[in-house]
């Protein structure tokens, strides 16, 4: 019966947080490209589709009730660099408008920055310099910190707990909020649990009272001196706090410090960089001072945590330039350009977060000449208002309404576009992931099943015991007329209330087990360290479950129909027992 | 031929190994209605072989028994089962009780089997008070709510014999019933199953070392090695049959 219990309760966790992870995974898929993406069969040429305003309208006329939206895109590999080595990433000239209604690229943009390549911290973009919106794994993947958050004052924890949640969960960070007596009171962190039970420590917190700047940081900083913030990597402290004294009275702080831990924690203010005699190792601090409210996160995500932003970074790339245009071979040609980080996307798929670089779709036509050029200056021509001309695209991705059928719909829009078009579907440019994951949840509900199985087993050895235990009994009740059927049936109830109860309690406990998945991961973790749903290996934050009824529902009546083929071996042994032969031996 | 209970040539092999060994080698035997048939004869004889094929529990090697007419033989599993029920019962040496089962529940049991689930529920209340009465007629009411454990072997046997009676069988096959007890509360068995055999006119074949039950019985069959030697007419039945006779090799053979 426990047999049974536990098969029945590990074939339904594992198949419903299988089923959980596919169900994510393919919404991630899903909401990071499009539903259908049309490209040109023509490879020759890098843009090879012009005019996209009118191939919209047909593909729009192709399946009017499923085409929702519809995105142009130039898409073509680059090299960027940020005056260090350069790394290789994907530049995709995008609509933003259009690309928000077809991808959730809207929703991934970090720090509530807008989807578009408006620069909200103000600055101008130099002249010839295009805007552009990073995946937050490119660059920036290596750049982890440690954040040191302290905070008095009312209404402070919950401006810390707001910019918290703008931080990088493998950041390692410290938050000090309030009176501190001890080290009792700072919640750290540096991987997801700690990062989830600091901002658990912050609403408790609200209420933490006022304490004197900056005795109160220099407390801390004696500390932390001899704590865990930073090693070698650079350390940022964030102040929050009404009325703050200046930046110059912290520094005054740091200052009383002793040497040594001045090595191990340096202070500065933004634009100033204090240099320790002698220390080459020793850490530089960003210091910043900042008002609780909804301003205090922008800021410190514009400042701190994300660095990179308002910065600029060189692309580099090769194009093919056009034979036709040009009445020459094909050649290639080296083109760099400039562009400046207006914000950054976080898909959670590693795969778009390292490789993605939108830009304008204008600004990529002119800058890979997919427009009308010039023959003799290779420069591209631009009418009155400055705006180039023929602009060429070789992507338009396309959402559905009915995002399952996506390959029906494609086949519509091929037939309806005619010609020479590719189309992609979400599943097929991910089938082998979509495969690979769907592969592995029907091997683990088998490999699982054998579980059952083996509880199937101890039933068949139990009932058969049973059997020879109560062979007499068999006996006795054969000759008062008991028939066949009869006696098969009494061990066969006894087979199936092991496998109703088994069921019964696997099913309860399955239930429980999901609705307290993530809980019981932490409990996992705190016990033993290891922590069973890695963030950075399955891209999900939480360990994710669907329930998925019919699976439950089989996984259940294919275990009571083991149990039961279980019991019928034994229960057919027992009525065939021969009447005299089960009573002769006393 | 009674036309009752006809037992004609049965014989019965067991195997041991690879070695066939005959136990019963041609047996016949009538059972008028209201008889009590005592086979009596030396250990090893046969005897309980033979009334388990008469009381269907075991199956003849060859040789066919008929009921009313009606031969085993014919019958499929089900209704052999039915007929050990209703038709036949058995009162054995070790009383074979349920042990997890009370006295009272122990009576019940072949009305059990006869019921089905949803059929028990009506019939367990009637079924109850006639096993009730037939227990204290044995004077067992004391002790309807004790498990065998907790009864002595007379008790056991009383409650064996109720058990027997609860489907008024037509036959009552007794298999050495006084067997495993002393004297006295043999005696009492003795006179119990005889007022019982009047009263109700139960035909019953019976199994027995006991000269003392063989002497009331109207009617005493001998077996020797697997074959019936001496048949005793009954001198009460007015049956105008000869008592079966056996081939007669030698008893000692």
């Amino acid at each position: 019966m426990i047999g049974v219990w536990f098969g029945v309760l590990t074939l339904l966790v594992v198949t419903s947080v299988m089923g959980g992870f596919a169900r994510d995974l393919r919404a991630r898929i899903r909401g990071m490209s499009a539903h259908i993406t049309v490209t040109s069969s023509q490879f020759s040429r890098l843009g090879s589709m012009e005019n996209w305003e009118e191939l919209a309208k047909r593909v729009k006329a192709a399946a009017p009730d499923e085409v929702i939206a519809v995105s142009p895109q130039l898409e073509w590999p680059i090299m960027i660099s940020k005056g260090q080595t350069p790394q290789p990433a994907t530049l995709v000239g995008i609509i933003p408008d259009r690309e928000a209604q077809v991808s959730g690229f809207a929703e991934h943009m970090l720090d509530g920055h807008p989807p578009d390549f408006t620069d909200f911290s103000g600055r101008k973009i130099p002249e010839g310099w295009g805007p552009c919106i990073m995946g937050s794994g490119i660059l920036t993947t290596h750049r982890n910190k440690d954040i040191l958050f302290v905070a008095d004052g009312p209404g402070t924890a919950a401006s810390v707990a707001d910019c918290l949640s703008a931080v990088n969960p493998k950041d390692k960070f410290v938050v000090y909020v309030g009176d501190a007596q001890s080290t009792g009171d700072l919640a750290t962190g540096g991987d997801e649990r700690e990062y989830r039970s600091a901002q658990e420590w912050l609403k408790g917190r609200a209420d933490a009272p006022v304490r004197k700047w900056p005795d109160l940081l220099e407390r801390i900083f004696r500390t932390l001196a001899y704590d865990t913030v930073g090693e070698t990597r650079p350390c940022v402290v964030v102040v929050f706090g009404k009325d703050l004294p200046p930046e110059s009275a912290f520094r005054d702080a740091w200052h009383r410090l002793s040497p040594e831990s001045r090595r191990l924690l340096r202070v500065f203010t933004p634009g100033e960089t204090l240099t320790e005699p002698g220390g080459e190792k020793a850490r530089a601090a960003q210091f910043l001072l900042l008002e609780p409210g909804p301003q205090a996160r922008l800021e410190l995500v514009s400042r701190v945590q994300d660095p990179y932003i308002g910065t600029a970074v060189t692309i580099t790339t090769i194009t093919p330039e056009d034979a036709r245009d040009r009445g020459v071979d094909p050649r290639i040609t080296p083109t760099s350009s400039k562009l400046a980080i207006v914000g950054a996307f976080n898909s959670g798929m590693n795969e778009y977060d390292s490789q993605i670089v939108y830009a304008p779709l204008e600004f990529v036509q002119k800058a890979l000449r997919e427009c009308r050029v010039d023959p003799n200056t290779k420069e591209p021509i631009l009418d009155a208002t400055g705006r180039i001309q023929a602009g060429r695209i070789n992507k338009l991705r396309i959402k559905v309404v009915h995002y399952d059928d996506a390959d029906k719909i494609a086949e519509r829009i091929r037939k309806g576009l005619g010609g020479s078009y590719g189309l992609f579907t979400w599943q097929s440019e991910k089938a082998i992931l979509l495969q690979a994951v769907a592969v592995e949840r029907t091997l683990t509900g088998v490999i699982m099943f054998f579980i059952v199985v083996m509880a199937a087993f101890s039933i068949l050895a139990i009932l058969s015991m049973l059997v020879t235990e109560k062979t007499r009994d068999i006996g006795i009740l054969r000759a008062q007329g008991a028939t066949v059927p009869g006696i098969m049936a009494i061990f066969l109830s006894e087979g199936a209330v092991i496998g109703i109860v088994g069921c019964g309690l696997g099913l309860g406990t399955a239930k429980y087990v999901l609705d307290n998945l993530n809980p019981l991961a932490d409990w996992i973790y705190s016990k033993t360290g290891w922590y069973p749903f890695p963030k950075n290996i399955y891209l999900l934050d939480r360990i994710p479950h669907q329930v998925d009824g019919p699976i439950w529902i089989l996984v259940v009546s294919a275990t009571l129909f083991v149990c039961l083929l279980a019991a019928l071996w034994p229960s057919w042994k027992a009525a065939r027992l021969n009447p005299i032969d089960a009573l002769r031996y006393e | 031929m009674s036309g009752f209970l006809d037992a004609r040539d049965i014989r019965r092999d067991f195997q041991i190994g690879d070695r066939s060994l005959p136990v019963l080698r041609g047996v016949d035997l009538s059972v008028e209605p209201g008889d009590v048939v005592a086979i009596v004869g030396p250990s090893g004889a046969g005897k309980s072989t033979f009334l388990h094929i008469l009381g269907l529990l075991d199956r003849p090697t060859s040789g066919s028994v008929m009921f009313k007419g009606q031969a085993y033989s014919d019958l499929g599993d089900r209704e052999r089962a039915r007929m050990r029920n209703s038709t036949f019962s058995f009162v054995f040496q070790f009383y074979h009780l349920l042990p997890e089962l009370t006295a009272l529940e122990n009576a019940l049991m072949p009305v059990m089997i006869q019921s089905s689930i949803l059929a028990w529920p009506v019939l367990r209340g009637e079924a109850r008070r006639k096993a009730r009465e037939l227990l204290e007629r044995m004077g067992m009411g004391e002790r309807l709510h004790h498990v065998p454990g907790r009864l002595s072997g007379g008790e056991r046997q009383r409650v064996a014999i109720a058990r027997a009676l609860m489907t008024s069988p037509e036959v009552v096959f007794c298999d050495e019933p006084t067997g495993n007890l002393d004297t006295v509360t043999s005696q009492e068995i003795q006179d119990l199953l005889w007022s019982l055999a009047e009263e109700k006119c139960t035909t019953f074949v019976m199994v027995t070392h006991e000269p003392s039950l063989a002497r009331r019985a109207h009617r005493v069959v001998r077996m020797v090695d697997g074959l019936i030697v001496d048949g005793e007419v009954p001198p009460t039945t007015g049956a105008a049959v000869p008592p079966a006779s056996a081939p007669s090799p030698s008893p000692n053979a």
